[in-house]
């Protein structure tokens, strides 16, 4: 069964078409990209998906259960997490509480275990504190713990907010333009993270990306849209070589007057 | 076995701190003039307030604005169950059955003033809940059995320094719990950036209603114990005047930090006594003085941060690397 399907999704805003007959899917383990100039809608999908907006028609299915329409933090439960295109950490907590906030509903504390001081939330918050510390040393932040988010620079603030994501436990994980403001060398050890994390950990994972050369070399399927609607579907090789897509981000091929 | 160990070890101290009150205060009552020993009560009443207010304006960011009118419930609630439900009742017993029905019945009122609010946001916010404060006292002011405009009288004088500070401790000592366990995070995440703690499986809505209804509890427990250690109360003294009072504490304690609004509370309280000698000039010499401090520590006395972990030179670093 596929982990993620998005059926004929549309979303306007007024008289503004967002979003019209977007479809998606996409299996455990599998990398699909989403791309296509500024504006053709890739971070509404996003947004559709993870419950920000309702979509007015279509469905989305997750594990083959319909979340269209739930609020965020259900969809998340779900097994979606996500990071956003600017930055959304939480600026003025350390990089570890970015991290712990993911365990929130999960560390078995609730609002009693965590101010009667028993041993199963102090057992409960041994184990998250470990899980948090190994995820932080697997973006390599393990040293930054006690950092303000605000104050990492910008490559290490894409890296937490992967690794914040990571702590919910998604099965799927959606990254809006993870490269962006990376320089060369984080891009190369980006896309390493990228397929430790669909192989090692399984996770499917859905990529909103800018960068042709990262997003040719890791993603399997790769869906374009332009205007709110997919213009093409297909293998990296396929996409490369399709003339719509050539168009839509390069304009028609007007023949010479004159 | 190890888990009732445990716990023990884990809350000796604290149940053992709150416990000293009572000879503590015995001494205090002793050795200190009842006009001091009453500026120290209200200190203590205060911290309640203020701990309080920073669960909801500090930590949670939800800017509320109706802070005296959850103390004003409080105040008559647990009032009217030792003057009308249950007059002369044992302090013992009494007290702690007051103080509760009193912090209920204002948990009850943030909780259903909470739901529908809470929907607001920054400004909105702020007056929906500074209109509802202003409802209670008017409601409270009209309501005979609980004695109008005149005030209720003859509330026994059931608190005093030991019951004041046996729930300082209590308030100041689970609500840090609270807001330092990974549970607790998720107010602070809401106040960072809802819709990332929303995306993280955070149910925001229930989290602001549980920080507005905490905070409430606290501040109808601090009325309650008001109202049983002056044993008269008129809704004056629950005006919006000290709602902004409340949030002047938090605010120049630093915006979410436990020990800032503590000191805050401590600081606010006794300064208007201190400028006594002012006379008249009283309020002008408060006035300005605050708008010192915040103009010289914009960001609160600890600037967010408690006092735990401040230090002069960890300031310092922490200020250059956010300047570059």
């Amino acid at each position: 069964m596929a982990l993620l399907e998005v059926e004929n999704c549309s979303l306007s805003f007024g008289g503004l078409k967002a979003v019209s007959q977007v479809s998606l899917a996409l299996d455990p383990g599998q990398l699909v990209g989403l791309i296509g100039p500024n504006g053709a809608g890739k971070t509404t999908v996003f947004n559709l998906i993870t419950g920000v907006y309702a979509p007015n028609s279509g469905d989305i299915r997750v594990a083959g259960r319909s979340v269209a329409g739930l609020a965020p933090f259900r969809i998340n439960r779900c097994g979606i997490a996500r990071t956003f295109q600017g930055i959304r950490l939480f600026p003025n907590m350390s990089a570890f509480d970015n991290v712990l906030v993911g365990y929130n509903h999960r560390g078995d504390q609730g609002l009693l275990g965590s101010v009667a001081g028993t041993l199963g939330a102090k057992t409960a918050h041994d184990r998250v504190e470990r899980e948090c510390l190994r995820l932080l040393d697997m973006v390599g932040l393990a040293a930054q713990r006690d950092a303000l988010a605000k104050s990492l620079p910008y490559g290490s603030q894409r890296r937490l907010e992967i690794a914040r994501a990571l702590a919910t436990h998604p099965k799927l994980l959606l990254l809006d333009e993870p490269a962006a403001g990376t320089n060369p060398q984080e891009k190369v050890e980006l896309m390493e993270k990228i397929r430790w994390l669909r192989d090692d950990l399984g996770l499917g994972i859905l990529i909103i990306e800018h960068d042709m050369k990262l997003i040719m070399e890791v993603c399997e399927r790769i869906t374009v849209l332009d205007h709110g609607e997919t213009i093409a579907v297909g293998r990296p090789a396929e996409i490369q070589k399709n003339p719509k897509v050539i168009e839509a981000y390069l304009g028609e091929i007007v023949p010479a007057v004159g | 076995m190890t888990a009732v160990v445990y716990w023990m070890r884990r809350n000796v101290v604290g149940l053992a701190l709150v416990a000293a009150q009572w000879p503590l205060g015995a001494a205090l009552g002793a050795w200190l003039n009842p006009y001091y020993l009453q500026i120290v009560v209200y200190i203590g009443i205060n911290i309640i307030l203020a701990v309080s207010l920073n669960l909801i304006n500090g930590v949670a960011g939800q800017f509320s604005l109706g802070h005296a009118g959850f103390m004003a419930i409080g105040a008559y609630v647990s009032a009217a169950v030792t003057v009308l439900v249950w007059p002369n009742a044992p302090s013992a017993a009494g007290l702690p059955v007051a103080l509760l029905a009193g912090g209920l019945a204002a948990a009850t009122a943030g909780l259903l003033i909470g739901i529908p609010t809470l929907r607001l946001r920054g400004d909105y916010l702020a007056i929906a809940t500074l209109g509802f404060g202003e409802i209670i006292r008017v409601i409270i002011l009209n309501t005979e059995s609980v004695g109008g405009a005149r005030g209720l009288f003859g509330i026994p004088a059931l608190a005093s320094f030991a019951s004041v500070y046996a729930c300082v401790l209590l308030c100041v000592g689970l609500l840090w719990r609270l807001v330092h366990s990974a549970y607790g995070k998720a107010f602070l995440a809401i106040r960072e950036d809802e819709v990332a703690a929303a995306a993280m499986g955070i149910d925001t809505t229930r989290f602001k209603i549980m920080a507005f209804t905490i905070g409430a509890f606290w501040a109808g427990v601090a009325g309650g114990l008001f109202a049983h250690f002056i044993g008269y109360i008129h809704t004056n003294s629950f005006s919006f005047l000290k709602s902004i009072e409340i949030v002047v504490m938090v605010v120049l304690g630093g915006m979410g930090s436990i020990s800032g609004a503590v000191l805050a509370a401590v600081a606010l309280t006794i300064l208007p006594e201190l400028l006594r000698f002012g006379a008249e000039y009283r309020m002008i010499i408060y006035s300005m003085l605050l708008i010192v401090m915040m103009l010289t520590r914009p960001s609160g006395l600890l600037g967010g941060a408690e006092i735990t972990e401040w230090r002069f030179w960890k300031s310092k670093t922490a200020r250059s690397a956010s300047a570059a």
